[in-house]
C-alpha cells in the first residue's frame, strides 16, 4: 500500500517556512554565539521578514490555491494579509531595537518569539480549516503571553502577562468548544465543506451549530478586542513593553480579523439575521466603548489601546457589510487594516522614541511642549493622531471613508451614522495630544533623551516609513485600494 | 454503546464547570486548571462527535489540542511562578496595578 | 489662466511648509513670507476673475488627480472655476491678503509670530480648497481644515484660560455640525451615486422632495455649526478671544460664510426640497433678530461685532431660505468688506489702547473721543458702519435691501418683518459703537492717554482699501437692485427657486400674484416703497443712537431703569448659556448621580460582594464635582461623561470582573441566538 504524498506548493509555503526557519535560526544562533552584537540579530530578523515579504509578493496566487487539503490556503486575500502581518512584524522589530528598556534582554529569545508569533498569525490567516485557525491562534498567543511579560523585573509586565494569559486562554476555551459544536453539527472543520453542508442540508438552524458559531465569535472577538471582550486590552497594552504593545495592536488583530472574515464569508450568508444583529451590536458597543473610554486616559499607551479598540469597532462595520456580501467591504477592510497598521505603528514608534533609558514617557502629560523640544517627533505624532482621527488629507480619512461607504452601500443606515458620530467624538482625544504638544510649555522632561541612543536609526526608519505611508494613502490611495479590491477576487 | 447525548452532556458539564470555576476561584493556578477543564470538555465533544460521525478528524484534532494545552501549561505556570516571586501570592485579585 | 487654478492653493501650502518647518529660521520674516504667498494667490485669482468676467464665463473643471475610487464612486481632486467660486475666490483671496498684511503690524513682537502665520496660511489653503472643490468630499476636506485652523487660532493665546476654553467650545459645536454635514454627504452619495457637483446636480431633479429635504437639512446642520446659526451660534461670540485679525478674517469675512456658500452651491438640491428652505429662512430670520437684539447692549467692542456677524449671517441664510441665492452671495461679499473693516478698525483701536488696563482695552465704556487721535481709523469705521446700517449708496444697503425685498415678494412676510426689525437694531448698535468709541468725552485711563496714536501704515492701508470697497462694493455690482451685474454673472451657478409660491399652494396663493406683478428689474411700486422703508429704518436707527448716546446721554441709564428685566435679559444674552446648562448639562448630571446611587445600593454585592463599588462611587462623584461644567456645549461632554463613568466602572483592573463581563457577553449573545 502506498500512502499518497499530499501535494505541496513550495512557493506558496515559502513565506511561512522562511519565518519559521528564521525563528529557529535566530534562537539557535543566540544560544551558540551569545556574545555576538545585538544589531546583527536585529538585522538578520529584519532580513528574514523582508525576504518573507518578498516571497509572498512574488508568489502569484493561482488556481491551485489550496494545498494540504485546505489546511493551507494561498489566495489573493492571504497574500495581502501576509504583507500586512509581515509589515507589522517588521515595524515591531524596528521599534524593539529602538526601545532603550529592551536593550538588556536576550535578543535571540525575544526576536525568535516575535518570528514565531508572526508565523502563527500567518498560519491563522491562511487556512480554510478551523483546526488551523485554533493552532495558529495558539502559536501566536503563547508567544505574545511571554512577550508581554518579557521584562521580568517589571511588576506591571508580569501582571499584564498573567491577565493576558488567563483571559486569553478563557477565550480560547470558548473558541475550541464552539469549533467542536460546529464540527458536530456539520461533520467537518473545513470552512468550504461546512458551507456546502449548510447549503445542501440546512442544519443552520440547529442549536448546536448556532451555539458553536456564537462561541467561535466570542473567541475571535476576544482576539480582535471587540466589546464586551475587550477589557484585557488596556491593561495588557499598558503593562507590556511598548514595542510589544505595538506588535499586539496590529498583528494579532489582522490575523484574527482575517480568520473572522473567512468564517463570515463561508457561513455568513447562511447563518441568518441573528449574526447581523450580533455584529451590529458588537460594532457599536466596541467603537463607543473605545472612543468614550479613551477620552479620560492619562496614560498614552492606554489611550492608544482604547483607540485600537475603537478602530476594531470600525472594522467590525466592514465585517457586518461582508456578511451581506459586498466586495467593496472586503477591499475597504484590507485597506483599513493597512492604514491602521501604519498609523498605529507610527504612533507607538513616537512613544518609543520619546522615552529615555529606564524611563518611558507614557503619561500624556509628558508630551506637553514636545513641539518645542523635539519638533520633528511632535510633527510625526501630530500626523498620526490626525490620521487616527480620520481627518483629511491622511490615510485614516480615506480608509474610514471607504469603510463607511461600504456599509452604506449594503444598506446599513444607523451603523454608519453611529460610526461617523463616534469618529467625531474620537477627534477630541486625538487632538488633545496635539494641542498638548504644541500649546503647552514643556514640563520638566529631560531636554533631549532617547533618540540619541544606539537605536535611533531604527526608530527613524520606522517613523519615516509610517509617515510616508500615511500621507501617501491619504493623497494617492487609488492604486492601493484597487490592489486591495483585486485581492478579494480569488476568495472561495 | 451509550448514545451521543450522554457524551455531549458530560462534555457540557465539564465545560461549564470550567467556566464557573474560572469566574469564581481566586487562585491563579486553580483558574488555570479550570481553563484546562474547559479545553477537555471541548476535547470530549470532539472525540464523541468524531466517533459518531465516523470521522477521524475528531480524534486527530484532540491530539493537536493536547499539544497546545501542554504548551499553554508550560507558559502559564512559568508566568504564575514569576508573579509569585514578586508578590508572594497567586491570588488574581492582587493583580491591581493596571486598571481604569 | 483658468488652467492654472491649481496654483491658487499651492502658494499658501508653500507658505505653510516654509513657516511651519523653518519657523525658527524665518522668525521675523514669517509675516512677509505668508503675505507674499497670499498675494501670489490673489494675483492668480485676479487673472482668473478677469478671464471669467470679461470672457464668456462658464464653468471649468481643472482636474489634478483622481483621489479616491471605490467601485462606481470616483472622487477626484479637481477645482471648479465658475461664477460662484470666482466671487468666493475674490472675497477669500482679496480680504485674506489684506488681513495678512494688516497682521504683520498687529502681531508684531508676539512670541508666536511664525506660528500665527503658519496657521493663517493653513487657513487660506483650506478655505481655498473649500471654495474651489468640484465635489463634496474635497469641500469637506477644506471644511475640516478651516475648522481646525479656527480652533487653533481662537486658542492662539493658549496661556489665557478663556481663550483655550473658547477654542474648545468652538471645536465641540463645530464637530456637531460636521457630523451633520458628513451624514448629508453619505445621503447624497446613496441617493445620487456620486459626490461631484456636476453629477449630483444632474441627478437632483429626480430626487423626491422628502429625500432632498433630508439632504438639505443635514447639510444645513453643518452650515449651522460653521456659520453660527441658532442653536449652534454660541461659539462665535466666544471666538473673539482670538487675535483680532483672526476675528476679521475667519470669524467675520470668510470661514463663517462657508455655510452660506455651501447652501448656495447646493441650491439645485435645495430647490427640490422646499421644506429645508423654509427651515433655513426661519432660522436665519430668528438668528438675525435674536443676536441683533443682544448686540444692542453689549459693551465689549468685539462682542458687538461678533453678535452683528451672527445677525448678518442670519440675513444671508434668510436670503438662501427665500430662494434669493444671488442676493445672499452678494450680501456675503459686501459683508466681507465692511465687517472685515469693522474688525480691523476695532483692532486698530485696541492696538492704540494697549497701555490701558487689560479689562478696559475692549470696553467701550472706557473709550470715547478717539476721533481726533485716530482720524483714519475713524473715517474708515464710519464708512463701514454706514454700509452695515444699510445707508445708500454704501455697500450693505444694496445687498440687504435685496434680501428683504426677496423675502417680501416671495411671501415670507414674517421673515421680512423680523429682518426689517433686525435692520433697525443693526443701524442702532453699530452707531452706538461709533458714538461711544469716537465721540463724546474721552474716558480712557489717564495713564494710557498719551500713548494713543494712529496705527502704522501697514495697518491703516488695509483699512483704507476695505473702506473703498465698503463704499463702492455694493453699488457697482448691485445696481439696479435684483438686476445688477452680479445677478447676471452668478445666474449660471445657481438654481432658480421654482416660483416659490407654488411650493405651498394652500397658504400662499396671494403671493404668486405679488410675484407676477413684480417681474422685470426692480419690483415696481412695491419695490420702491420697500427701498424707501429700508432707508428710513437705517436712518431711524442711526438717529436713535445719536439721540441716546450723544445728545441725551442720560437716556440709556433711564431706559435701563425703566426696563430692568429686559435690559438684564439682553445683557446676559437671553441666558442661553445658562439655559443650556440647566436643560442639558444639569439633568444629565442628576441622572448620572441617580444611576450611581442605584448602583451603590443594588448592584453592589451582585458582582462579587467586594466593596469596590463604594470606593468607585466616591471616586466617581469626586470626578463629577471637579467637572462642574459651565458652558452650554458641555452638555455634549456630559453625555460622553456619562458613558465614561460606565466604562470606567467596567474597567476595574480585576481579572475576575473582566471574566464576568465576558461571560455576560457570551450569555447575551447566545440568548440572542437561541431565543430570538
Amino acid at each position: 500500500m502506498t500512502i499518497p504524498f499530499p501535494q505541496i506548493h513550495w512557493a506558496y509555503l515559502l513565506p511561512v517556512l522562511l519565518v519559521v526557519g528564521g525563528a529557529v535560526f535566530v534562537l539557535m544562533w543566540d544560544a551558540f554565539f551569545p556574545q555576538r552584537e545585538r544589531s546583527f540579530l536585529v538585522t538578520l530578523t529584519l532580513a528574514v521578514l523582508a525576504s518573507a515579504l518578498g516571497a509572498s509578493l512574488a508568489a502569484q496566487p493561482g488556481s491551485e490555491a489550496a494545498s494540504m487539503g485546505g489546511m493551507y490556503l494561498y489566495d489573493g486575500f492571504t497574500r495581502f494579509v501576509f504583507a500586512l502581518i509581515l509589515l507589522s512584524s517588521f515595524f515591531s522589530v524596528l521599534l524593539s531595537a529602538a526601545q532603550r528598556s529592551l536593550e538588556e534582554v536576550p535578543a535571540g529569545d525575544y526576536l525568535g518569539l516575535i518570528l514565531f508569533a508572526t508565523s502563527g498569525m500567518m498560519l491563522m490567516a491562511a487556512t480554510r480549516s478551523l483546526l488551523m485557525v485554533f493552532v495558529g491562534l495558539e502559536i501566536f498567543s503563547l508567544a505574545l503571553y511571554v512577550l508581554a511579560g518579557f521584562l521580568r523585573g517589571q511588576p506591571e509586565g508580569n501582571e499584564a502577562a498573567l491577565k493576558y494569559f488567563l483571559l486569553g486562554s478563557f477565550a480560547s476555551g470558548f473558541l475550541l468548544y464552539g469549533m467542536a459544536l460546529i464540527f458536530g453539527a456539520t461533520g467537518s472543520v473545513d470552512l468550504m465543506e461546512i458551507a456546502q453542508r449548510l447549503t445542501t442540508s440546512p442544519p443552520s438552524r440547529s442549536p448546536a451549530f448556532l451555539l458553536g458559531l456564537g462561541f467561535v465569535v466570542v473567541g475571535l472577538g476576544f482576539k480582535v478586542a471587540a466589546a464586551p471582550f475587550y477589557m484585557w486590552t488596556p491593561d495588557v497594552y499598558e503593562g507590556s513593553p511598548t514595542a510589544v504593545t505595538a506588535f499586539m495592536s496590529v498583528g494579532p488583530k489582522v490575523a484574527a480579523f482575517a480568520a473572522f472574515f473567512r468564517l463570515l464569508l463561508a457561513v455568513g450568508p447562511r447563518a441568518g439575521a441573528e449574526l447581523d444583529a450580533i455584529l451590529w451590536v458588537m460594532a457599536v458597543l466596541t467603537m463607543t466603548a473605545g472612543n468614550v473610554s479613551a477620552i479620560w486616559q492619562s496614560n498614552i499607551k492606554r489611550m492608544l489601546a482604547y483607540s485600537s479598540i475603537a478602530h476594531a469597532g470600525y472594522i467590525l462595520v466592514a465585517l457586518a457589510a461582508v456578511r451581506r456580501g459586498s466586495d467593496l467591504a472586503t477591499g475597504s477592510f484590507l485597506f483599513y487594516m493597512l492604514v491602521y497598521a501604519l498609523m498605529n505603528m507610527g504612533a507607538f514608534c513616537v512613544v518609543v522614541a520619546a522615552g529615555a533609558r529606564g524611563e518611558e514617557r507614557t503619561r500624556i502629560e509628558d508630551y506637553a511642549g514636545l513641539g518645542y523640544t523635539r519638533p520633528a517627533l511632535a510633527a510625526a505624532m501630530a500626523l498620526f493622531m490626525v490620521s487616527l482621527a480620520g481627518i483629511p488629507p491622511t490615510g485614516g480619512f480615506v480608509a474610514k471613508f471607504y469603510l463607511f461607504s461600504a456599509a452604506v452601500k449594503v444598506g446599513f443606515v444607523w451603523l454608519p451614522v453611529i460610526a461617523v458620530l463616534n469618529s467625531v467624538v474620537s477627534v477630541s482625544y486625538y487632538l488633545r495630544l496635539v494641542v498638548l504638544m504644541y500649546m503647552r510649555e514643556p514640563g520638566e522632561a529631560p531636554a533631549r533623551p532617547g533618540l540619541l541612543g544606539p537605536g535611533w536609526s531604527y526608530a527613524l526608519a520606522a517613523l519615516v516609513l509610517a509617515a510616508a505611508g500615511v500621507l501617501n494613502f491619504g493623497i494617492f490611495p487609488s492604486s492601493f485600494f484597487e490592489l486591495a479590491l483585486r485581492s478579494t477576487l480569488l476568495l472561495n | 454503546m451509550a448514545p451521543l447525548e450522554h457524551y455531549l452532556i458530560l462534555s457540557a458539564v465539564l465545560f461549564t464547570l470550567g467556566v464557573v470555576g474560572v469566574v469564581v476561584r481566586r487562585n491563579a493556578i486553580v483558574v488555570f486548571l479550570c481553563i484546562e477543564l474547559m479545553l477537555n470538555g471541548a476535547n470530549l465533544a470532539f472525540v464523541a462527535y468524531g466517533s459518531f460521525l465516523d470521522s477521524l478528524d475528531g480524534q486527530l484534532i484532540v491530539f493537536f489540542v493536547m499539544a497546545v494545552a501542554a504548551a499553554e501549561a508550560a507558559i502559564g505556570l512559568a508566568i504564575v511562578v514569576l508573579i509569585y516571586r514578586h508578590r508572594e501570592s497567586t491570588d488574581v485579585d492582587d493583580l491591581n496595578l493596571l486598571k481604569l | 489662466m483658468i488652467r492654472y487654478a491649481w496654483l491658487i492653493p499651492l502658494f499658501p501650502l508653500a507658505g505653510v511648509l516654509i513657516n511651519g518647518l523653518l519657523g525658527s529660521r524665518v522668525r521675523d520674516k514669517a509675516g512677509h513670507v505668508a503675505s507674499l504667498m497670499a498675494g501670489l494667490s490673489l494675483l492668480v485669482v485676479l487673472g482668473i476673475a478677469r478671464e471669467m468676467i470679461l470672457g464668456p464665463g462658464g464653468s471649468h473643471v481643472v482636474p489634478v488627480w483622481t483621489w479616491i475610487t471605490a467601485g462606481s464612486l470616483s472622487v477626484s481632486v479637481s477645482f471648479l472655476v465658475d461664477p460662484l467660486s470666482t466671487i468666493m475666490l475674490l472675497v477669500v483671496a482679496g480680504v485674506g491678503f489684506v488681513i495678512h498684511v494688516y497682521s504683520i503690524g498687529y502681531m508684531h513682537g508676539d512670541p508666536g509670530y511664525p506660528r500665527f502665520f503658519t496657521y493663517l496660511n493653513l487657513f487660506m489653503l483650506s478655505m481655498l480648497l473649500l471654495v474651489m472643490a468640484d465635489n463634496y468630499l474635497l469641500m469637506f476636506v477644506g471644511w475640516e481644515g478651516v475648522g481646525l485652523c479656527s480652533y487653533l487660532l481662537i486658542g492662539f493665546w493658549y496661556e489665557k484660560q478663556s481663550a483655550s476654553d473658547a477654542g474648545k467650545k468652538a471645536f465641540i459645536v463645530n464637530r456637531i455640525g460636521d457630523a451633520g454635514f458628513l451624514l448629508g454627504l453619505f445621503l447624497i452619495w446613496t441617493l445620487t451615486g456620486s459626490l461631484s457637483y456636476a453629477e449630483v446636480f444632474k441627478a437632483a431633479p429626480q430626487l423626491a422632495a422628502p429625500a432632498a429635504t433630508a439632504i438639505g437639512l443635514l447639510l444645513f446642520i453643518g452650515a449651522m455649526g460653521k456659520s453660527a446659526q441658532i442653536p449652534l451660534y454660541v461659539w462665535l461670540p466666544d471666538a473673539m478671544e482670538g487675535p483680532t485679525p483672526v476675528s476679521a478674517l475667519i470669524h467675520a469675512a470668510t470661514m463663517v460664510t462657508a455655510g452660506v456658500y455651501m447652501v448656495a452651491r447646493t441650491s439645485p438640491v435645495y430647490v427640490q426640497g422646499p421644506g429645508a428652505l423654509e427651515v433655513i429662512a426661519l432660522v436665519g430670520a430668528l438668528t438675525a433678530i435674536f443676536s441683533a437684539s443682544i448686540g444692542l447692549v453689549q459693551n465689549d467692542i468685539k462682542r458687538v461685532m461678533a453678535y452683528s456677524t451672527v445677525s448678518q449671517l442670519g440675513f444671508m441664510f434668510m436670503a438662501m431660505g427665500v430662494g434669493a441665492f444671488a442676493s445672499g452671495i452678494f450680501h456675503l461679499m459686501t459683508h466681507a468688506f465692511f465687517k472685515g473693516l469693522l474688525f480691523l478698525g476695532a483692532g486698530s483701536v485696541i492696538h492704540a489702547l494697549h497701555h490701558a488696563p487689560a479689562a478696559q482695552q475692549q470696553d467701550m465704556r472706557y473709550m470715547g473721543g478717539l476721533r481726533s487721535k485716530m482720524p483714519v481709523t475713524y473715517w474708515c469705521l464710519v464708512a463701514a458702519a454706514l454700509a452695515l446700517a444699510g445707508v445708500p449708496p454704501f455697500a450693505g444697503f444694496w445687498s440687504k435691501d435685496e434680501i428683504l425685498a426677496g423675502a417680501f415678494f416671495s411671501g415670507h412676510y414674517v421673515v421680512w418683518g423680523l429682518g426689517t426689525a433686525a435692520a433697525l437694531m443693526t443701524a442702532f448698535y453699530v452707531f452706538r459703537m461709533i458714538f461711544m468709541t469716537f465721540h463724546g468725552e474721552m474716558r480712557v485711563d489717564h495713564h494710557a492717554r498719551e500713548h494713543i496714536r494712529e496705527s502704522p501704515a501697514v495697518m491703516t492701508v488695509p483699512l483704507v482699501i476695505l473702506a473703498v470697497l465698503s463704499v463702492v462694493g455694493g453699488v457697482l455690482p448691485g445696481f439696479p437692485p435684483d438686476a445688477g451685474w452680479i445677478h447676471k454673472f452668478l445666474a449660471p451657478s445657481l438654481a432658480k427657486a421654482p416660483g416659490h409660491a407654488a411650493l405651498d399652494e394652500g397658504v400662499r396663493v396671494v403671493k404668486a400674484a405679488a410675484q407676477a406683478g413684480a417681474q422685470g428689474g426692480g419690483h415696481g411700486t412695491a419695490g420702491i416703497a420697500l427701498i424707501v422703508l429700508a432707508i428710513a429704518v437705517a436712518l431711524g436707527g442711526i438717529a436713535l443712537a445719536w439721540r441716546m448716546y450723544l445728545r441725551d446721554t442720560a437716556a440709556p441709564a433711564r431706559l435701563e431703569r425703566r426696563f430692568p428685566g429686559l435690559y438684564r435679559l439682553l445683557l446676559n444674552k437671553y441666558y442661553v448659556d445658562e439655559i443650556y446648562q440647566a436643560c442639558i448639562v444639569e439633568p444629565i448630571y442628576r441622572l448620572m448621580r441617580a444611576l450611581f446611587d442605584f448602583d451603590q445600593k443594588v448592584v453592589d454585592g451582585a458582582v462579587n460582594g467586594s466593596s469596590f463599588l463604594t470606593v468607585w462611587f466616591s471616586r466617581i462623584s469626586g470626578i463629577f464635582d471637579l467637572r462642574t461644567v459651565d458652558g452650554a456645549v458641555n452638555g455634549t461632554a456630559g453625555v460622553i461623561g456619562f458613558f465614561s463613568q460606565l466604562f470606567k466602572f467596567i474597567q476595574s483592573g480585576m481579572v475576575q470582573n473582566y471574566l464576568f463581563v465576558m461571560l455576560l457577553g457570551v450569555f447575551l449573545m447566545v440568548s440572542a441566538y437561541l431565543f430570538r
